[in-house]
């Protein structure tokens, strides 16, 4: 069975083709969608990729939030089906509510373009199945808005249920509990800063991406293959 | 639109798109 990926692209996304690229080299069929559509295709996973959604006007992800096609991926998500936001995704599931807390700008002030070293927290997700709690993954991370927050009654609760899955070694941004990505309470959608996606080849400089990408391809056949 | 009214739509555009209330505040003036 083929994991099937929709991928979502808004007028502003710029790592739609390397999240396809990135799916179909680890064995998904990969299908753009283009954000003003009101239905998704028949997919296991939405993604929702980095770049500046709308120009990111106003804040990031504030206008994303609206576009059609976000009802069709809040119900899919309702239903138990697997989402995936990327940097400016992870920023637009926080603005939709999809996800707890809000992505304020880097505390330097300034955009990063680096590689970091994340921390899995929580390899019990369908996120991290292939990795171990305490592996360390090399990512790169590409924004200015990276910077997590979130009330620390919050931050408890999401530690408490498991839903911190990645932080940051060493944090770049001022991420509240270094947290990198989190998860929400049902654990089928996810959302991170670092870029997955841009670390599926060793030859690009790492290939530890392939971890998070693949546990989901994983989760996707498992799924499949369970009773019914 | 009365005030009461003109309250509730300003503050429900605040809520959803204006403002993000988990790092922004609001306050809204009805002159």
């Amino acid at each position: 069975m083929t994991a099937r990926v929709g991928i979502v692209v808004f007028p502003g996304s710029n790592c739609e083709l390397d999240a396809k690229k990135a799916f179909e080299s680890a064995g998904a069929e990969a299908l753009m969608v283009w954000h003003r559509d009101e239905t998704l295709p028949e997919v296991d996973l939405v993604v929702l990729p980095g770049g500046f959604a709308h120009g990111d006007y106003l804040r990031t992800g504030a206008l994303a939030r609206f576009s059609p096609i976000m009802e069709a991926v809040r119900a899919h998500a309702d239903q138990g089906g697997l989402v995936l936001g990327i940097c400016n995704g992870f920023q637009i599931l926080c603005e939709a509510g999809m996800l707890p807390g809000a992505l304020r700008k880097n505390s330097g002030l300034k955009f990063l373009c680096k590689w970091v070293t994340l921390r899995v927290e929580d390899a019990n997700t369908p996120f991290t199945s292939r990795a171990h709690a305490g592996q360390l993954l090399r990512i790169p991370i590409n924004h200015f808005e990276g910077n997590w927050f979130a009330e620390q009654a919050e931050l408890q609760r999401l530690q408490a249920n498991g839903q911190i899955v990645l932080r940051y070694e060493d944090n770049p941004n001022g991420s509240l509990g270094d947290v990198a990505g989190i998860c929400n309470e049902t654990k089928n959608v996810f959302g991170l800063m670092p870029h997955p996606e841009r670390a599926c080849e060793a030859l690009l400089g790492s290939a530890d991406g392939i971890v998070l990408l693949g546990s989901l391809l994983d989760h996707i056949g498992h799924r499949a293959k369970a009773p019914v | 639109v009365d005030a009461d009214e003109a309250r509730l739509r300003v503050e429900e555009m605040c809520e959803k798109l204006l403002a993000n209330p988990v790092i922004e505040s609001y306050q809204v003036s009805i002159a």
